[in-house]
């Protein structure tokens, strides 16, 4: 019996409920409509309340929505992932072609994601240190004024795209 | 916003077109036309497979995504003028202050959500990490190559959104993630239109527009649609289950198994769903048995085939190489309560799997009894089941694996499931 009492909790009155109900209506052969008006009624009423508060939340929403809905592409992406779409598919896609291998250098995740798409079709690296080969490479400002021996061939804001002729 | 309506427009006029051309064959073969329901959103989904399948296929012969793009549009027009006398076919219903209350509630909302999607570009980890790549690749190459999926995350995922996405790219000529979301919005659209006129001729009164604002209310639909919330695709899922759903309680078979059909060309967790309804579908209507045997080797095979020939895994679920010993009672226990905290959930479901759960049980000698409801039943089961054996067998951390994914997944069902909890309560009261 203590086992059967302690599913209560872990049931919760949602589950309890429906098992109650349904125990009933087997129990009964369906003949209590009115116990089943009430039953479906009361719950009916408690989740138009529940829903009513949700469509309320949704249109709450819209004084956040029209702040940007009618600015332009360019500044939509930009609150989202501030100068990526400039940097790597304006400025620096044109400069990279097909098959070859760009490395990034200190960039998170994020940003990884949004070069290997605005740098595609090329192919794009997450690197620790520049490679040893002459190579492709996007570099912040403080690392690319440690760089030796390096032809820059784009810049945007802080970032580099430069090729290396020997590592560093 | 200006710069993407004629874009969006464009997109969903071809798919409109291309799935009235479909809709008017499958008319011709189950020889009945849907005189009660609105076609347009059928049109709409249909289309949506037609047009993105085929640019596939037309790809593998070389043919860019421009090209056949092009191709679809103007079989679109020939669509739409060939079915021009269903333009305004409309269901048998008479117009009073309720219907126009319930249809305002889904056009009202609809702009709330649509205005909301648009409002930003798409900042969900799976839509940067995979979805938009590969819209960008895809419209960058023009053409569906291996070279544009194997650099990103799930190549193995199939390419309705992806081309979808990248048709929207190639209409604004640019990278243009608002617009791909604008045109993804239809299947929002056709959706709620479904799902509004079944609930409106079938259901009818105060019971539908219940039926329509809880179903509008819910917070995972909603952040869905709003383009808020991971699994980008897992709102098309739940739409084509549900709209096969509907096509099947009007008695149409075959457009049933054509939009069931269509699940694993949307995400490829819709195989199992298929694969179950189209089984049963298969021996309960042995006078469709070509033609549904056609219908899914068509859709079925050549994606399967492209998969193995760019030696991409096809599921990152069963990976039984990773497999290790686990204490494999807990772990399905563990899969099974997370449904059912789920399904408990008022914040994200409302009462909507209160009443579902309720109605099934209460109502099982009926659901025995229809063959519908059987099919219906036997796929929602299914997909559960299978989501309960991912969620113990896959080779991730299962806690946050199930925190992460238990709520999308059951988004795939829910569409479904208010069709059949509204439908199982009208029957219980005509009985009554």
């Amino acid at each position: 019996m203590h086992k059967l009492l302690a599913l209560f909790p872990l049931l919760g009155w949602f589950y309890v409920s429906i098992f109650v109900f349904v125990v009933f209506e087997y129990m009964t052969k369906y003949r209590f409509h009115l116990i089943r008006r009430i039953f479906y009624g009361t719950f009916g009423l408690y989740a138009v309340i529940l829903s009513l508060f949700n469509l309320q939340a949704e249109v709450q929403l819209y004084a956040e929505t029209k702040k940007t809905l009618f600015d332009r592409f360019e500044q939509k992406i930009s609150y989202e992932s501030g100068t990526y779409y400039n940097t790597y598919y304006r400025v620096f896609r044109p400069l990279v072609h097909r098959g070859q291998v760009v490395h990034l250098l200190n960039v998170s995740a994020r940003e990884y994601h949004y070069a290997r798409m605005y740098l595609f079709p090329s192919s794009v690296v997450i690197s620790e240190t520049l490679p040893k080969s002459p190579s492709l490479a996007v570099v912040n400002t403080s690392t690319y004024a440690s760089l030796k021996q390096v032809r820059v061939l784009g810049q945007s804001g802080d970032k580099y795209l430069i090729q290396t002729e020997v590592g560093k | 916003m200006r710069e993407i309506l004629i874009p969006v427009l464009l997109i969903w006029i071809n798919y409109l077109g291309v799935g009235s051309f479909i809709a008017y064959f499958i008319e011709k073969v189950e020889k009945k036309m849907v005189q009660e329901v609105h076609p347009f959103p059928f049109w709409f989904l249909l289309g949506a497979v037609g047009t993105t399948f085929g640019q596939f296929l037309f790809s593998q012969i070389g043919v860019s995504l421009s090209l056949s793009f092009s191709f679809f549009f103007m079989l679109g027009v020939l669509g739409l003028y060939l079915s021009r006398k269903c333009w305004w076919r409309r269901p048998n219903i008479d117009w009073n202050a309720k219907h126009l209350f319930f249809w305002s509630i889904i056009i009202v909302f609809s702009l709330f959500f649509f205005t909301r999607s648009v409002s930003r570009v798409m900042y969900t980890w799976d839509s940067i990490a995979f979805w938009v790549p590969k819209m960008s690749a895809l419209w960058s190459e023009n053409i569906v190559r291996a070279e544009a999926l194997v650099p990103f995350n799930h190549p193995e995922y199939p390419l309705l959104l992806p081309l979808t996405g990248a048709n929207a790219f190639l209409l604004t000529q640019a990278p243009n993630e608002v617009a791909a979301k604008g045109a993804l919005f239809g299947f929002t659209i056709a959706l709620l239109w479904s799902m509004g006129s079944w609930l409106y001729t079938k259901i009818g009164g105060w019971r539908a527009i219940f039926w329509i604002v809880l179903f509008i209310s819910l917070f995972i639909f909603r952040e869905h649609v709003g383009g808020e919330y991971v699994g980008t695709a897992d709102i098309l899922v739940g739409t084509y289950m549900c709209a096969g759903a509907v096509a099947l309680l009007y008695k149409r078979p075959l457009l049933a198994q054509i939009l069931w059909f269509s699940l694993p060309w949307v995400k490829s967790e819709g195989l199992v769903f298929a694969g179950v309804t189209s089984f049963i579908l298969f021996i309960y209507y042995p006078h469709l048995r070509l033609w549904m045997t056609m219908v899914g080797t068509f859709l079925l095979l050549p994606w399967r085939f492209f998969i193995q020939a760019i030696h991409v895994d096809s599921s990152q679920y069963f990976k039984f190489g990773e497999l290790y010993a686990r204490p494999w009672v807990e772990y399905a226990v563990y899969s099974i309560h997370a449904f059912r905290e789920e399904f408990r959930n008022l914040q994200k479901w409302n009462l909507l799997f209160f009443f579902f759960i309720t109605l099934s049980l209460t109502r099982f000698r009926e659901i025995c009894a229809e063959k519908s409801l059987h099919i219906i039943y036997a796929g929602l089961a299914m997909q559960l089941v299978m989501y309960m054996i991912i969620f113990t067998v896959a080779p991730e951390e299962q806690a946050s694996f199930i925190a992460a994914a238990v709520s999308r997944l059951t988004l795939h069902l829910a569409p479904t499931v208010l069709i059949m909890s509204s439908y199982l309560h009208a029957k219980k009261y005509q009985s009554a």
